[in-house]
């Protein structure tokens, strides 16, 4: 179990706190306008965000203080997932060893890492050689084989077309009930989480507004800002 | 020294020359600034010829003409006794002022060249573009004979290496000395591709020892600390503690005893004798002032001229002062025997003593 | 965005530069025959002095890049970097003095050294002596350009590593070397040229004519043999022998088209925390300290105690005289760089010919080897048919300190606008934004910091430069520098000083004044 227990991120210009608690093996998705704390709340649990009070635990174990790397999750960001300069088996590689020191066991491991985000052969192939898909399927691959039972997705799918986009969500929904993920992921439309997504959270204005099962999540009614926030989407 | 004080008046061109020359000397800050804005405004806008006096061009040196020089005095004495404007025309050193001067060939601006020394007067003398003097001469004070029908000249000195004598206590007497002694001071020289100094020492070795010069200069290699583009970079590291001796001129410790009072700094007087430097202005061949160019020529070996330079340009004057020279240089030991190489032998075998030198030195 | 200022630019430096070469050859000389033994040995010495200048330099400026940029916050770390930035642009004749100040047989550490009982001698003449002094200059525009680069890497790199928990290590295989090399290459290329043909310094500490340069050669033919053609041959020469390493070099390590990234954070690297990077950062910032900013220290020292020599109205009208000409000079540069490198992207991403790319900034860097004295020279032969020199004196220094700045501002220039491109070109392209208003709205931003720069760097080399204006001036220019020499040409070597002082806090001040408007350091553009 995911929980953020009033925590209270401090920046100089801004200032945010959630609560939120997020079931063991649950892909919760976050919902929310641009600017109202998505972003943040992913940052703070993956311990980029300098938090001020309030504890953050996972399967009862507190976060709080611990550096990025000790943190049992793997991160996804819109871009920029992949060192331009490696390959994408390196990449992939150093979600084992950020020394890169790979015996052979390890590099099969990465392997099958890419087989199974269907990058089978791709492994030498740099940034620049792959699609937008591909640079994504790279940075999955390589949270797979860091083998962190908590995932942070932060829109990594919103530059792909509505087609690929289910395509990416559904992997990412397969893997999670393959391996008991706990899987937080941002997103930009709300519709794309409906079917896979266990849990909404609607953040706004640096607050979990609602959190809730998608029915009622996506449901008018819950709360003002949520109808706004759809009337404007939608 | 201003001719006029003339502050309120939109500044005639006449006034900016004269301002931005003469007030350097012993002015107040508020001369120097109008002088410094005068010689803005007049690098800003095109110069205006003076309508009423007729203007002698003189290209010099900057430091002749500069805040320290004796260029000041010598316009302000000029223009009381000549009823024209005197303008000086500065380049950064001498050399770049031959180099300036041929480039313009015979339509150049220039009425006199002020500033030449054997080295460059072999560069300029052939190429046709100065006038032969028409002077006498017979009042100049140099240890030597002063023969040459184109170029005059309006100073000299003997190039000497300049030491510490409260560091270095036994000077060498000799250019052999040394040369030859293993354990003798470390000195600093100006390369002579580079340096009117440094040719001058090239010169002087080959004066004293001929065909052994290479010899020579492969038995001072180990001492010589490093060889310097111009003579300022060489004088600033020895007074910066670098070197033992510095090569400079027998004029040099003037300036330290008349300027800061202190006596420490001598020139070794060699045995052998000590090779001239002699400063030089010759007539521009197509000058359209060629009275008021001898005029200034034959005024350059009189007083007014000449006692402004001891203490202008840190050299003797070509011609003793009246009043005799100031004290302190009339105190400073001489060598009693001079060379100068002459500038027909200089051009015809630069490039060979030079290549000798560098091959001594990489030895 | 129009390829007109770009073109306009390159001709101008293109025609200059012929224009002087033209003039130098029709000048005549001589016609004695060049001893090619001779030039050949030049060559030889100026490529190992240069190739060591180079690669020290590069290893000392990454170094210092590196500790400045994991030490992003501590006081007075703005200053350093003024002062570092202030070193590179320093006069010859005052880095000369202030590495023997530091070095000297009487320098401070010989002093020392002497006052315990050793007496070293004057080791600091020779190779050792030019290579400190190009390090000087060198090792912190290097380290400019690194950390310039650095702080280009997104925060997402920097978060990822964090996340991934990389030693350091790993940080700065992963994430720092390949900034490094990308930025080698140009960087190592404008040192290499700076160093070829540097002058006054490798005779002053070069010890005598073992380490000697072309442009000794150069000089010695346009003042002492007279002999114009014989100097534009050699001026040619240098020319060539650069080009011939520059050309293949850029081929074979030019900038490579990297993933454009935005700009990052640079408190985010996770390698700050290390205990043992914190002392290797110590160290580097002492040593750099101690090669770049004792020396420059000295000046300040000597300086001080003539410093009453200051107070003359002669030494304001200098410096008014100087900035007069180093700001439009500078501003020229500037303007000049822009349009170059628009150009030269123009070139490389829209005609996609990387190659006339290359070329284009290769043209910019050359000049740098182009002999001021020989140019000089050449363009006084050709303008001098036209008008009197004298009358266009200023426009013509400004115009040549200009273009002479020109390899300095292209490579600040050149990084940013590319980077624009990469990342809002395509939206620049949808919106239809064009001309000056796409220069506001997409480049400005990106640009700001490294302009400042820039204009910076190009208005101090000019107020440095003495020869070029000499040429053209009647003499009336007495900027500082002209004063300097000056001074020190009439024994006053103490308030020579102070001068050398004065040059060193404005150029200093300038850099200082660029990094304030432009926003914080250099290190960290957002």
């Amino acid at each position: 179990m995911l929980v953020l227990d009033d925590v209270r991120v401090v920046y100089p210009d801004f200032e945010v706190r959630y609560d939120l608690t997020v079931p063991t093996d649950a892909l919760c998705a976050l919902i929310g306008p641009s600017g109202g704390g998505k972003t943040t709340l992913l940052h703070t649990v993956a311990g980029f965000a300098p938090v001020a009070s309030g504890t953050i635990r996972f399967d009862g174990r507190d976060l709080t203080a611990l550096a990025p790397a000790e943190r049992p999750l793997s991160i996804l960001f819109q871009d920029h997932n992949l060192f331009p300069n490696l390959t994408a088996a390196q990449n992939v590689g150093l979600g084992i060893d950020p020394r890169l020191r790979l015996d052979g066991a390890a590099r099969r491991r990465v392997e099958d890492a890419l087989a199974r985000v269907e990058l089978a052969g791709l492994g030498q192939r740099r940034p620049a050689e792959l699609s937008g898909g591909q640079r994504q399927r790279v940075a999955i691959a390589r949270a797979l084989v860091r083998d962190k039972k908590l995932m942070l997705l932060d829109e990594p799918f919103t530059g792909l077309d509505p087609g690929l986009r289910a395509d990416m969500i559904a992997l990412v929904d397969a893997l999670r009930r393959e391996r008991g993920l706990t899987v937080l992921m941002a997103i930009h439309s709300p519709e794309d989480a409906a079917s896979v997504a266990d849990l909404v959270a609607f953040i706004a204005d640096g607050r979990v507004d609602a959190v809730g099962p998608p029915s009622e999540i996506l449901a008018p009614g819950r709360s003002p800002k949520l109808d706004r926030y759809f009337r404007r989407s939608g | 020294m201003l001719p006029q004080p003339i502050a309120a008046r939109c500044i005639p061109a006449a006034f900016v020359r004269a301002g931005a020359g003469s007030p350097y000397r012993k002015g107040h800050a508020m001369n120097h600034l109008r002088a410094g804005a005068a010689a803005l405004a007049l690098a800003l806008t095109p110069a205006v010829a003076s309508a009423q006096a007729p203007t002698l061009t003189v290209y010099t040196y900057s430091s002749f003409a500069g805040a320290y020089g004796p260029g000041a005095a010598v316009k302000t004495a000029f223009e009381a006794e000549c009823g024209c404007v005197l303008e000086w025309v500065t380049t950064e050193d001498a050399g770049t002022l031959v180099a300036r001067l041929l480039l313009e060939g015979p339509s150049t601006g220039a009425d006199i060249v002020l500033g030449l020394d054997t080295g460059l007067m072999a560069a300029a003398g052939t190429s046709g573009l100065f006038a032969p003097h028409g002077l006498a001469l017979d009042g100049l004070d140099l240890p030597i004979e002063w023969t040459d029908a184109t170029f005059v000249p309006f100073d000299w000195g003997w190039f000497a290496f300049v030491y510490d004598s409260t560091a270095l206590a036994a000077p060498p007497q000799s250019l052999e000395e040394l040369v030859r002694d293993p354990n003798g001071p470390m000195v600093i020289i100006e390369d002579p591709r580079t340096s009117s100094p440094g040719l001058g020492l090239l010169l002087w070795m080959k004066n004293v020892f001929g065909d052994e010069a290479a010899d020579a200069w492969a038995a001072l290699a180990p001492r010589i600390v490093t060889v310097t583009r111009g003579w300022s970079e060489a004088y600033g590291l020895f007074l910066d503690g670098e070197a033992d001796m510095v090569l400079s001129y027998t004029t040099s410790p003037a300036y330290h005893i008349i300027a800061e009072d202190e006596t420490k700094y001598r020139a070794a007087i060699f045995a052998e004798g000590h090779e001239m430097q002699v400063e030089v202005a010759g007539i521009v061949a197509s000058t359209d002032q060629p009275d008021l160019a001898r005029q200034f020529l034959a005024f350059m070996t009189t007083d007014a001229f000449q006692s402004a330079i001891p203490e202008g340009n840190w050299m003797y004057p070509a011609a003793d002062p009246a009043g005799g020279l100031p004290a302190v240089f009339a105190d400073l030991p001489r060598p009693a025997t001079s060379f100068l190489m002459p500038p027909e032998s200089v051009q015809a075998n630069r490039r060979t003593w030079i290549d000798e030198w560098i091959a001594a030195l990489a030895r | 965005m129009s390829r007109l200022p770009g073109c306009l630019a390159l001709a101008l430096l293109i025609g200059v530069v012929a224009l002087g070469f033209i003039g130098l050859l029709s000048a005549g000389g001589s016609g004695a025959a060049i001893d090619w033994g001779y030039v050949w040995s030049l060559v030889r010495i100026s490529l190992i002095q240069a190739g060591l200048s180079t690669a020290v330099s590069l290893v000392l400026g990454a170094a210092l890049a590196l500790a400045l940029a994991r030490r992003s916050r501590f006081r007075g770390r703005m200053l350093l970097i003024a002062g570092f930035n202030a070193a590179t642009v320093l006069p010859a004749i005052v880095t000369v003095f202030a590495i023997v100040a530091l070095f000297g047989r009487s320098g401070w550490i010989g002093e020392a050294a002497r006052a315990v009982g050793l007496d070293y001698g004057s080791w600091v003449y020779g190779l050792d002596g030019v290579l400190l002094a190009h390090i000087l200059l060198n090792a912190p525009l290097a380290a400019r350009v690194f950390l310039a680069g650095l702080g280009a890497v997104s925060a997402e790199e920097w978060r990822l590593a964090a996340q991934l928990g990389m030693p350091p290590g790993s940080v700065f295989r992963f994430i720092d070397w390949p900034v490094l090399r990308r930025e080698a290459a140009g960087v190592a290329a404008l040192m290499f040229l700076a160093c070829f043909s540097s002058f006054a310094i490798v005779l002053a500490l070069g010890g005598g004519p073992r380490v000697s340069t072309l442009e000794v050669a150069i000089y010695e033919a346009v003042r002492f043999e007279a002999d114009f053609s014989r100097a534009a041959v050699l001026a040619l020469v240098q020319v060539g022998a650069c080009a011939a390493i520059l050309l293949p070099a850029l081929i074979l390590f030019g900038r490579r088209m990297s993933e454009a990234p935005p700009g990052g954070v640079a408190a985010m690297r996770p390698d700050i925390g290390s205990q043992r990077l914190r002392l290797l950062d110590g160290a580097i910032l002492v040593l750099m300290g101690f090669l770049v900013l004792v020396p420059m220290a000295t000046i300040a020292v000597g300086g001080v105690a003539s410093l009453a020599s200051l107070a003359d109205g002669a030494v304001l009208v200098a410096m008014l005289t100087s900035l007069a000409i180093g700001v439009p000079a500078g501003a020229l540069s500037v303007a000049l760089a822009l349009g170059l490198a628009t150009l030269a992207r123009d070139l490389r991403l829209r005609l996609l010919r990387p190659g006339l790319a290359d070329l284009t900034g290769a043209a910019a860097t050359l000049i740098l080897v182009v002999s001021p004295i020989a140019l000089s020279a050449g363009l006084f032969v050709m303008i001098r048919q036209w008008v009197n020199p004298f009358a266009v004196g200023i426009p013509l220094v400004i115009l040549v300190n200009g273009l002479m700045a020109l390899p300095f501002t292209y490579r600040q220039v050149e990084p940013p606008l590319l980077l624009a491109a990469e990342r809002f070109g395509r939206l620049g392209d949808s919106l239809g934004l064009r001309g000056f208003g796409r220069l506001r709205l997409v480049e400005w931003p990106l640009l700001r910091a490294p302009l400042l720069v820039a204009l910076a760097m190009a208005t101090a080399l000019s107020l440095g430069d003495l020869g070029v204006a000499s040429f053209f001036g009647r003499g009336e220019l007495v900027t500082l520098p002209v004063l300097l020499h000056e001074r020190l040409g009439s024994y006053r070597v103490a308030e020579a000083g102070s001068v050398a002082l004065l040059l060193t806090l404005l150029v200093a001040g300038l850099f200082l004044l660029a990094q304030r408007v432009s926003g914080g350091s250099i290190a960290r553009p957002r």
